[in-house]
């Protein structure tokens, strides 16, 4: 049996992850076996892991995120896993450890977002709800005017909408 | 300045401010795309969330918007005051109806009546608490809203009950509303007809979480007088009364419109929808207790997995009713209750699939009384398994989290629980008695190696032999390399500390106890173990303390009282 295969995998193991600009990484098979995406990858069922054997290409992320999240990863490999009843407690529940928040508070906002993405395209729940609730913090508490000039957002609505929008809410 | 959030994420972040009104709203001035992505949470629960600030007639009035003309004709047609205010024509932005998901009816009614006195006042000024807008339009506005949330809420899924009103609500809404998967009923409230309306209505036949309180035991209708939980009574005058007010009230307004809820065989109140007087056939029905009726209920669902219920008298047919849900109940929640005779801990073995098992505050038939033995006494007689192992039964074999709190049951009938549900068990909360909790600590330990927290009654001269059956457990566990120890949290309740007092005939004071027994309490923490707690009535002196810091050699995060002196 492939080491990479085993859900027994040692603390030696590991499987390699190339980022679209072809970075590799060699990654702890605990941590692919932790998370969905990854462990898919690890079971040798989807398309790019069968492609390059004991390497998986992500297309989606490149180098420098990929690290960043491998990172955050490494530093969580040892965690109890939550286990909530549904996406809304989930939700509320986040807590951002002092780890994560020094970890968030370190990358610039478009690595921020390049992070959340990734996590989303890579299904690990708990490193997009710390990315999200950080981005909700920044949200919290303005007004429309400021979120407008803090995202760089154009106001798109006539003010006939503007109007209605108020009026039934 | 930031970059543009990314689209793909854009609902996931605002799903983290899902309780934070005001910033949704602004949320939804920014642009059109921001505004497409939090509308549906910003009116998930749009009546809780306008409760919460206060009210407003506003939110009423746009669901009005979201009806069809149809509906509009109707509610100008039987709210004739409402036609001295135009109803707005405008079809709204978005269909709002459509997103709602929770539903509480005490919300629902203070903002119907806010909008129907507002729409009734003659200039607009805000709706006073003097004013008492018409009983029968508030009814007529609320069936309304409940064939709008029929035709366009596919989400719907939460359904509490919570107000006087709820008699009155409640026919709409169990008829009207989706599929409702959350049925949350409290208050003290007559709850037969919704009970019977809920036990008949396709709606509520897929109902995953239940949780009710103040059952009572004997039909309402007749005036017989009620019994909550042993300990709630109405007088005869004053339920007739309410009754008689309510049926008019209510057939003044159901004879019209019960035909209008789609796919509804029969008024379910009064049986098949019929041109007959609703008065008539009142009188031909027979009279069910709300725990019959509750019973009734529980029978017709498909997969109930939750059951909570709450100050009520409960007896072995209503348990038996659980039996209809043994594949799918995994929490059931027991708190003040009492539980009439013939209900043993084994009637509820029928739940076999139980994950979670609360008993809080719960007493059982010739279980009351102050007199400790009889009590036991008493309580082992009823409570006893018979020939439990003989049959070779595994009560709970799924049990994770058992907790029995102010609930006197015997250790004999605890036992077997804990054996059988064994290595599932993860948590288990224990605060009955000294002599129930500390004899149980060698079975749990046996039985249930993946115990994680673990609550449990001590009494202070037993502190040590409690920690050295852990300690020496844990280094068993470890020796013998296969189950490593897993209780991470460990809470200590306890009475009070008696200074003066003895204990077995050994005459020390507490003070003693706590410097001869910390230190070496440091000693025998298990290594798995991370929160300790003692109760907040012991105190122990600084010196113990520091001896107990000293010698524990576990990260640890410590709860205790201490003083100086």
């Amino acid at each position: 049996m492939d080491g990479y295969t085993s859900n027994n995998a040692s603390e030696n193991e590991t499987i390699t992850l190339k980022s679209s600009d072809g970075i590799e990484f060699h990654i702890d098979t605990r941590i692919a076996n932790r998370y969905t995406l990854l462990n898919n990858w690890n079971s040798g069922g989807t398309y790019w892991f069968t492609a390059f054997k004991k390497s998986a290409c992500l297309p989606n992320v490149t180098g420098k995120v990929l690290e960043k999240v491998l990172e955050w990863c490494e530093h969580h490999i040892n965690d109890p896993l939550p286990n909530y009843d549904d996406d809304d407690s989930r939700r509320r529940n986040t807590v951002i450890d002092d780890w994560d928040q020094n970890f968030l508070n370190r990358v610039d906002q478009d690595m921020l977002f390049d992070i959340i993405l990734a996590a989303n395209y890579l299904d690990i729940k708990l490193l997009l709800d710390i990315g999200c609730k950080t981005v909700a913090n920044m949200i919290k508490g303005k007004s429309p005017e400021e979120l407008r000039s803090s995202f760089n957002i154009v106001n798109d609505f006539t003010p006939e909408e503007e109007e209605a929008i108020r009026r039934e809410n | 300045m930031f970059r543009p959030i990314p689209t793909e994420c854009l609902q996931e972040i605002f799903e983290h401010l899902q309780d934070d009104e005001c910033t949704l709203f602004s949320i939804l001035q920014v642009n059109r795309f921001w505004c497409k992505n939090v509308v549906s949470i910003l009116w998930r629960k749009p009546f809780e969330l306008c409760s919460k600030r206060g009210g407003s007639p506003k939110l009423v009035e746009t669901f009005v918007s979201c009806m069809d003309i149809e509906a509009k004709t109707r509610l100008k047609r039987d709210c004739k005051l409402l036609l001295k205010k135009k109803l707005s024509r405008r079809p709204p932005s978005f269909n709002y109806a459509s997103y709602l998901r929770k539903l509480t009816t005490g919300d629902l009614w203070e903002q119907v009546w806010r909008w129907v006195s507002y729409k009734t006042s003659y200039d607009n000024r805000p709706y006073g608490r003097n004013s008492s807008p018409d009983q029968k339009m508030i009814a007529c506005v609320i069936k309304e809203l409940g064939l709008l949330f029929n035709k366009s809420c596919p989400t719907f899924d939460r359904l509490i009950f919570n107000t006087d009103h709820d008699e009155l609500i409640g026919f709409y809404l169990l008829c009207c509303l989706p599929h409702i998967r959350e049925f949350n009923y409290s208050g003290w409230g007559n709850k037969e007809r919704n009970l019977e309306t809920a036990s008949r209505s396709r709606n509520c036949r897929n109902i995953k979480k239940l949780v009710i309180e103040k059952i009572s035991t004997e039909p309402k209708q007749i005036g017989r007088g009620l019994k909550y939980g042993g300990i709630g009574r109405i007088e005869r005058s004053e339920r007739f009364n309410t009754r008689r007010h309510f049926t008019s009230l209510f057939n003044d307004v159901i004879s019209s419109y019960a035909i209008l809820i789609d796919g509804l065989e029969y008024d379910p109140f009064y049986g098949r929808i019929a041109p007959s007087s609703p008065r008539e056939r009142v009188d031909k029905q027979s009279p069910k207790s709300e725990r019959e009726l509750l019973s009734n209920l529980i029978k017709v669902q498909h997969r109930l997995e939750h059951i909570s219920i709450f100050f009520s008298d409960l007896n072995i047919d209503f348990i038996s009713s659980l039996e209809t849900q043994s594949r799918t109940l995994s929490y059931l929640e027991f708190d003040t209750i009492y539980f009439e005779s013939g209900v043993t801990l084994e009637s509820l073995s029928v739940c076999e699939n139980l994950e979670t098992l609360y008993i809080t505050s719960c007493t059982w038939n010739n279980c009351s009384g102050n007199n400790n033995i009889i009590q036991q006494q008493n309580s082992q007689e009823i409570f006893k398994f018979r020939e439990l192992t003989s049959y070779n039964n595994v009560i709970f074999p799924n049990l994770k989290t058992l907790s029995i709190r102010g609930s006197r049951i015997p250790n004999d009938d605890l036992k077997p629980i804990i054996k059988g549900a064994g290595t599932s068990l993860q948590s288990i909360c224990l605060n009955c008695q000294q002599d129930i909790d500390l004899p149980l600590l060698d079975s749990i330990i046996d039985h249930c190696t993946n115990i994680r927290t673990l609550e449990l009654f001590l009494e202070r001269k037993d502190l040590l032999e409690c920690f050295t059956t852990l300690s020496n457990s844990c280094d068993a566990k470890c020796s013998l390399n296969s189950n490593s120890c897993n209780l991470r949290k460990l809470q200590i309740y306890g009475g009070y500390w008696d200074y003066r007092g003895s204990v077995n005939g050994v005459g020390y004071s507490g003070v003693d106890i706590a410097n001869a027994y910390l230190p070496q309490i440091g000693r025998l923490v298990p290594k798995s173990l991370r929160w300790l707690t003692f109760p907040k009535c012991w105190s122990f002196s600084v010196t113990a303390v520091e001896m107990f810091l000293k010698n524990c050699k576990v990260p640890l995060q410590l709860e205790l009282q201490y003083e100086w002196a």
